[in-house]
């Protein structure tokens, strides 16, 4: 018993002294570590007579519960001291001025694409990728623009290899042929991207941008897609009626095929759209060519549809009144903090596109 | 393509405003690029004549002139040409005229301490010709009279410039633009027949085309024109090819030039003493060498289509002719070529050298392969009326014959495709202007 009795006295008054946190949790080792001195205690009371035990073991738990109790007030006499301490140091200025913080902005094409993107998939049409990278199959050959064919004077496309078989597509439309071949009809797809040409001047850009649209099944023709275009329109430059013609054009791919041009005027030196009686080119587009859908497996017989490819620097510079298509590349800050968009602003049609 | 809407009413009856003829060729998919007025400030030019010349007092070459401007008004000019003398009827250009060849706007001027009043114009400075050696020489039988009067005769028609999309080589001629235009119900297609050789005078001139693999030439058609007078075109001639921006050369090239622009049929013109025994169409052998109509010399590849004689090549068939066997003023005799030659075969060489012409534009689109017997015909009676001499038989040589295409139409899927309906009845006129035969 007296030995209990010299450790609790020891270390009560060892405990009694002004000390930090990093003696105490010494202590608390010493006491109850693995071979701590009251630990190597409890190991013995097996060893010790029967008529001893009880009280033995009765006497120890006492002061273990003691000590035990005085260390835990003692760390938190300390820690609640400490805390004090602080408290009283501790001060805030609130009549400093903030931290500094930049937020980036969304750039005029990406904000483009979303909302581009958004008018889409309201009206049933899903958004499809492809690479930058193409074949020379995707890219040209199955989309019906053989070897020879004129049609290809018209890209100056970038090659990648000596045999002219990887290259830079030259526009979105390789999209709808992995599109189709990957899965069964009907499609209903867009396919927004980067597309390359060799070509680099005021209104062309050696990378640029296009959002390709393919719509098929067994009855669409090409009164959808004067709809679906006329819709699009309307909502992305967020106007009530839009002038619009259909005029011929060509394409290997398509069969009949047409450019939109849209009706224009300059009033005070701004551009007016769906009005005025100037017309702007801004899309091509046509009826998917019976040889694309033979070439991914699609019966021409069963299905039709329409395809479309609209540029989209050249919208979103009309629709934000940015005059050099270089400047969308250029990676001046200023420009960007000027013409970008709040990332915490997503276009989507009920909100609102673009504020 | 380039065309005036004076020019498409050669083939096209109409009375219709220029502005709805615009409208209507983008509304058919042959999109109007630009549209200009060539003639803009050309009534400034006058016919003069001058009557005096003096030496310049401080310098040897220049001359200062008296000029007859009309209305009894005498202008100082200086003058640097050798031909300018006392007598000569000539154009004059007044202060505030703008040159066509530089388009510099003309001020009154100081040279060398005495006050020029306007310039006396070469047919190089009016983009007229090549000739820049002098001022230009005007008969004095055609123009004594018209002294002070405007030298360009007056055209209202601008040019207009359509950018034709590669499926449309029809549309590479006057003619098919106004066929086009007649089916969409715009003005009636003039459908007089073009006359017809008939000879009796035998074609000397062998021509053969070599059978082997990948013969880029199909059919060689031709005529032979004996005893012509080449000589400058005829006045309407020159009009019609400058009012597209082209400049005449000689009766002979610009009368092939014509017709390729009329009909869209390309034609080659050789002087036929130039060459040696024969034409031979056949694909080249590597480093062949010859010098073309402009000016280059070009080393050939295996496999190219040439048209050749004994001595070696004459030219590239479809794409250009060689300086070699080239008309000039003094050409007696005259081989007229009207051939056909593979889309891909030009294509290949023209990429290969390259060159790009109107012939080979053309060709590498598509040329139609019937008009091969209007184009000699068109052309040769043309060099007959204006140069004179004698049209032989024509010689049709080919590898393949034509074979006339057929095309299965259903008129539903027109509406299954488009999402309207119109009348079969309607499609038929439609397809008949358009020069189809159509057959239940």
């Amino acid at each position: 018993m007296s030995e209990i009795k010299n450790i609790r006295d020891q270390f009560i008054s060892k405990l009694e002294n002004d000390i930090s946190i990093d003696q105490i949790n010494e202590i608390k080792t010493e006491l109850f570590g693995k071979n701590g001195l009251i630990s190597s205690k409890f190991k013995k009371i097996g060893s010790i007579p029967d008529t001893d035990r009880k009280k033995f073991a009765s006497d120890l738990n006492q002061v273990k519960d003691e000590l035990q109790n005085l260390i835990t007030s003692k760390i938190s006499e300390i820690e609640g001291k400490k805390i004090n301490e602080k408290l009283e140091n501790e001060k805030v200025d609130i009549t400093l001025p903030e931290r500094p913080f930049v937020t980036g902005k969304v750039h005029p094409v990406s904000q483009t694409i979303d909302e581009i993107s958004s008018i889409f998939s309201e009206i049933g049409f899903s958004v499809e990728e492809g690479p930058d990278v193409e074949n020379e199959y995707n890219n040209f050959t199955a989309l019906n623009t053989p070897d020879n064919h004129p049609a290809r004077d018209m890209h100056d496309t970038f090659y990648l290899d000596e045999n002219k078989e990887v290259l830079l597509r030259t526009h979105t439309s390789p999209v709808q042929i992995r599109t189709m071949l990957k899965d069964k009809p009907p499609f209903k797809i867009i396919a927004p991207g980067r597309t390359y040409r060799s070509d680099s001047d005021q209104t062309h850009a050696p990378m640029f941008h296009q959002v390709e649209g393919l719509h098929i099944d067994t009855n669409i023709n090409m009164g959808h897609l004067k709809g679906c275009l006329n819709y699009f329109i309307k909502e992305f430059f967020e106007v009530e009626k839009i002038k619009m013609r259909f005029r011929p054009s060509h394409f290997p791919f398509t069969e009949p095929s047409a450019e939109v041009d849209i009706g224009y005027e300059i009033k005070d030196g701004k551009i007016i759209i769906g009005e005025g009686d100037k017309w702007l080119e801004i899309l091509g587009c046509g009826m998917v060519h019976p040889n694309v859908l033979r070439n991914v497996k699609v019966d021409p017989s069963k299905y039709q549809g329409y395809a479309f490819g609209i540029g989209i620097d050249r919208l979103a510079m009309l629709k934000y009144g940015i005059n050099d298509l270089r400047a969308f590349f250029d990676c001046d800050y200023r420009w960007l903090n000027h013409f970008g968009f709040d990332p915490l602003d997503v276009p989507s049609n009920y909100r609102g596109l673009s504020r | 393509m380039k065309i005036t809407y004076d020019w498409l009413k050669d083939h096209l009856k109409t009375s219709a405003k220029e502005d709805k003829l615009l409208e209507k060729l983008t509304d058919i998919g042959l999109e109007v690029e630009s549209i200009e007025n060539l003639f803009e400030g050309l009534d400034l030019f006058k016919v003069a004549k001058i009557v005096k010349t003096e030496k310049h007092p401080n310098a040897d070459r220049l001359k200062v002139c008296d000029v007859d401007v009309g209305n009894k008004e005498i202008k100082k000019v200086v003058c640097g040409a050798p031909n300018a003398r006392e007598g000569l009827l000539t154009v004059y250009a007044p202060p505030g005229a703008i040159i066509p060849k530089n388009k510099t706007k003309l001020v009154v001027a100081k040279i060398r301490d005495v006050t020029s009043c306007g310039m006396l114009c070469s047919e190089s400075e009016l983009n007229l010709s090549d000739e820049s050696d002098g001022i230009t020489e005007l008969s004095p039988s055609k123009y004594a009279k018209s002294i002070g009067k405007s030298y360009f005769s007056k055209s209202s028609s601008n040019l207009i410039d359509l950018s034709i999309t590669p499926n449309r080589p029809d549309c590479l001629g006057v003619l098919g633009i106004a066929r086009d235009l007649s089916a969409a119900g715009f003005g009636k297609l003039k459908t007089e027949k073009d006359k017809k050789i008939k000879s009796n005078k035998k074609h000397t001139l062998k021509v053969k085309i070599t059978k082997e693999k990948n013969q880029g030439c199909l059919s060689f058609g031709s005529c032979l024109i004996t005893n012509v007078k080449n000589t400058e075109s005829p006045q309407w001639l020159k009009d019609k090819l400058i009012s597209i921006g082209q400049k005449p050369i000689s009766a002979i090239v610009d009368i092939t030039n014509y017709v390729m622009i009329d009909i869209n049929r390309p034609l080659h013109a050789y002087d036929a003493d130039k060459i040696d025994k024969g034409i031979i169409v056949r694909n080249s052998k590597s480093g062949e060498k010859f010098t073309a109509l402009d000016n280059k010399n070009y080393k050939l590849d295996d496999g190219m289509c040439v048209i050749s004689d004994n001595k070696g090549v004459l030219g590239l068939g479809g794409i250009i002719g060689g300086t070699r066997s080239g008309t000039e003023l003094d050409t007696k005799n005259v081989l007229l070529e009207s051939a056909y030659f593979d889309p891909r075969s030009i294509r290949k060489t023209a990429k290969k050298l390259n060159i790009d012409t109107d012939a080979k534009f053309r060709f590498e689109r598509g040329i139609d392969q019937l008009s091969i017997e209007d184009g000699l015909n068109k052309a040769a009676f043309l060099i007959k009326e204006i140069c004179g001499g004698e049209i032989s038989k024509i010689d049709i040589q080919k590898i393949e014959s034509y074979k006339n295409k057929v095309i299965k139409f259903e008129p539903k899927t027109f509406e299954k495709i488009t999402g309207f309906r119109i009348s079969t009845k309607e499609m038929i006129i439609i397809l008949e202007k358009l020069g189809f035969k159509l057959k239940k």
